[in-house]
């Protein structure tokens, strides 16, 4: 049934840039710590501050969901539960390219990185152009921007309950699925 | 340090923009203007903030380069009206722009700039523009 609401509780948002030594950087709140992931460029995992999920305490014991990397389904005071948890990347334009403000990325992603009993502690984000234009890359270059961007927006909130939907094997809604003449 | 998720996300603008040719229709609410930029016949647009919003006011520092703001946040999702068009754009860009140097006057100016998969300048069918103001203390 339609509840026709929906919670959208703000968790954390930071504008991640690139410094003059190379290092990633967040300006913002509700982040502790970014850094690099496995890949030179385009690639970054950010901790959440702890407690960034206090609201979840009690809500454990939620269905293991394939799809979500959510071995345990136990939401801990630290974590978020990722299936309630969305995230939006925005880049911000750069320079150098098509025009002042254009960007050349064009492939953006987040994942939750969780833990057991705990949930989601961290984001993993990869930022990366088409093959033809270089690429796994980040969204600007060191200590100024680029042909890439001057950084990237990354905003986080939580609902409140889950209201998931699913495309329906029969339908419409309430017509029976068989029907004799 | 950890905050605790005291973090608060200010909507002050959200609406859509339907591009119909060279004309630009904005329905929606915190714009008074949304015009192409210059040469550029497709694909840039420079939307003006209603006054009074908290950009008017400086609470979105354009900055003296245009690069860092930490204040404020946007999102942009292109839209189709039917299901067999295919949104032809691959990246955006925005940026806040300090066209309006004048002290304590802060942002009042969003640049939004889109391209397709050949990297060239493209206008969507439509997109909708969200813009909040974030508190970075």
């Amino acid at each position: 049934m339609a509840d026709y609401q929906s919670l959208m509780q703000p968790v954390a948002q930071g504008l991640l840039t690139i410094d003059a030594a190379g290092d990633p950087v967040i300006v913002g709140q509700g982040f502790a710590l970014v850094e690099r992931g496995t890949a030179p460029a385009g690639d970054f995992l950010i901790t959440l501050d702890s407690g960034i999920g206090v609201a979840d305490i009690g809500s454990g014991n939620v269905a293991n969901e394939p799809g979500f990397g959510y071995p345990d389904g136990t939401v801990g005071p630290n974590g978020l539960d990722p299936r309630l948890a969305h995230v939006s990347l925005t880049v911000r334009g750069g320079t150098g390219g098509l025009t002042l403000g254009a960007t050349q990325l064009s492939n953006l992603s987040a994942s939750f990185v969780t833990a057991p009993d705990t949930g989601a502690l961290q984001i993993s984000i990869q930022t990366s152009s088409v093959p033809a234009l270089g690429g796994q890359q980040d969204p600007s270059g060191p200590g100024a921007p680029n042909i890439n961007g001057s950084g990237l927006e990354i905003m986080v909130w939580k609902l409140a309950t889950p209201d998931n939907v699913t495309q329906q094997a029969f339908g419409p809604l309430y017509q029976n699925a068989m029907q004799f003449p | 340090m950890a905050d605790f998720a005291a973090t608060a996300f200010e909507p002050i603008v959200q609406g859509v923009v339907t591009i119909n040719g060279a004309a630009l229709t904005w329905e929606g609410v915190g714009l008074q203007a949304i015009e192409r930029l210059g040469i550029h016949p497709a694909g840039v647009y420079l939307l003006t903030l209603d006054e009074g919003l908290p950009g008017n006011a400086g609470a979105v520092p354009p900055g003296t380069a245009p690069v860092v703001n930490p204040d404020v946040r946007t999102i942009i999702t292109c839209r189709a009206p039917a299901p067999p068009l295919v949104n032809p754009i691959q990246t955006i860009g925005v940026l806040y722009l300090p066209l309006v140097p004048l002290p304590g006057v802060g942002c009042t100016f969003i640049l939004i700039v889109m391209a397709d998969n050949t990297n060239t300048l493209n206008d969507p069918i439509a997109f909708e523009v969200n813009v909040f103001r974030v508190f970075n203390g």
